[in-house]
């Protein structure tokens, strides 16, 4: 019989740095999971991809084991990236900090594709569109 | 032990992403989103519950910055609260010790290899005829024995230690290695980490295990030992690939006495070619490999002179 899940937490961290503090420690341990073993894990996995934020999804069995998956960078990292800023807006709804083109709407959709809710490409695209816009960043054809 | 302060929200899934960004501006080290409302037996690896509402958590230390910190984040908040509806975020102050201690709960004794008998300092066991017992406290360091990357490190070393010899452990974090080092025969063993906390259960162990005259436990890396021009019959090296990469370039083959031993563990699958051939340029030649899932341990033999 398939083990049944007892909680679902993603956690968007720093490629290869992962240690017990926050916000990996309180997030994990309040389900019984082995701290270290979980940092060995996640860093021997992504030292590779150092600078990066790479989010892993931690699924947790009722009978206390867990897996965990790695998944894309957030939207708003790879968002920031492709437009060349280390921050966002800190007052989106009147200040624009910067502009994506389509195109690099487009390749960041197809990056998180498969991480998202998202039907088509295009589904995709108005997605990450409204991340950037909640982030002050425009977007130009 | 130091205090944090939580700050959590719940969200919907379609503005997680956007609010997990301003947390995570002001939060230490990232962002955790865990999905709300699973109901207990209900959904397992195959029919998955669905990511509806999502609880997000950030952690900021409770210090002289934390009124500035929390003024900033709700100011930033604000600003999103605009574009979007949201609720008000809840805060909780955190000690370390909340989480430090919840695992430990899981952490039973185990075996490995053929002699080697791990166990938590807080659970007593009867160990068996020729049993070699190491009694641990990891605490927040590296090394509980649970991982592939340790115990590949440990089968090997029951493998390749020959009476007296002098060992580096280099990353020696809670200091399981060192301790297993040891007590399998090694006559001395200097252990280091460039982590402070490392260091100190390195020696905490160490004390426990009443071999603390035999393992030096200090603060450094490569350089501290190619500057002093030591060199060792065993090294043991158990971190990650990029790190074993960048220690190879910088004068790691060195330190092995020629003809001496050097075991590297810490090596996802992938990245395996490249570890073999950072190790071969520093002079150090690969004579076994070892698997476990994922996992690789190298060991190699420094050429003699």
């Amino acid at each position: 019989m398939a083990k049944k899940i007892k909680a679902v937490v993603k956690l968007q961290i720093p490629a290869g740095k992962a240690n017990p503090a926050p916000p990996i420690g309180p997030a994990l341990a309040q389900h019984g999971i082995n701290l270290m073993q979980f940092c060995k894990e996640y860093n021997g996995r992504t030292s590779s991809r150092m600078g990066d934020i790479v989010p892993a999804e931690i699924t947790i069995f009722s009978d206390g084991s867990f897996k965990f998956a790695l998944k894309s960078p957030p939207t708003s990292f790879l968002i920031k990236r492709a437009a060349g800023i280390a921050k966002a807006a800190s007052n989106p709804a009147t200040e624009t900090v910067a502009t994506l083109m389509r195109d690099q709407v487009r390749e960041i959709a197809q990056v998180k594709m498969n991480d998202m809710n998202a039907i088509d490409i295009e589904g995709a695209m108005r997605q990450v569109e409204g991340t950037a816009r909640q982030m002050g960043i425009k977007v130009a054809d | 032990m130091s205090q944090w302060i939580e700050v959590s929200l719940r969200v919907d899934g379609e503005s997680a992403e956007a609010i997990a960004e301003v947390l995570g501006r002001y939060g230490h080290q990232g962002v955790s989103l865990e999905q709300a409302d699973i109901a207990p037996d209900t959904w397992d690896e195959v029919d998955l519950p669905p990511a509806q509402n999502l609880i997000l958590r950030a952690y900021f230390p409770d210090d002289d910055h934390a009124v500035t910190t929390k003024s900033q984040l709700e100011a930033a908040l604000g600003h999103m609260r605009r574009l979007y509806p949201m609720p008000e975020p809840v805060y909780r102050l955190l000690r370390e010790d909340d989480w430090a201690q919840a695992w430990k709960a899981h952490y039973q004794p185990l075996r490995i290899g053929k002699r080697l008998l791990i166990r938590p300092r807080w659970i007593d066991v009867v160990p068996a005829a020729g049993d070699i017992v190491i009694a641990l406290d990891p605490g927040m360091a590296f090394g509980t024995g649970t991982h592939p990357t340790t115990q590949l490190c440990l089968q090997a070393l029951e493998r390749v230690i020959q009476p007296g010899q002098v060992a580096l452990d280099l990353g020696c974090g809670s200091g399981i290695l060192s301790i297993a080092a040891v007590k399998l025969g090694a006559r001395q063993l200097l252990a280091l980490d460039i982590d402070a906390i490392a260091v100190a259960a390195t020696r905490d162990n160490a004390i426990y295990n009443n071999v603390a005259k035999r393992i030096t436990a200090q603060q450094g890396s490569l350089d501290s030992v190619r500057s002093a021009a030591r060199r060792f019959d065993l090294l043991i090296v158990n971190i990650l690939a990029r790190v074993i990469i960048q220690l190879a370039a910088q004068g790691l083959g060195e330190i092995v006495r020629p003809g001496g031993t050097a075991l590297f563990s810490g090596i996802i699958n992938e990245q395996a070619d490249e570890v073999a051939a950072a190790l071969e340029r520093a002079g150090l030649s690969i004579v076994a490999q070892q698997r476990q899932g994922d996992w690789l341990l190298f060991e190699t033999r420094r050429q003699a002179e």
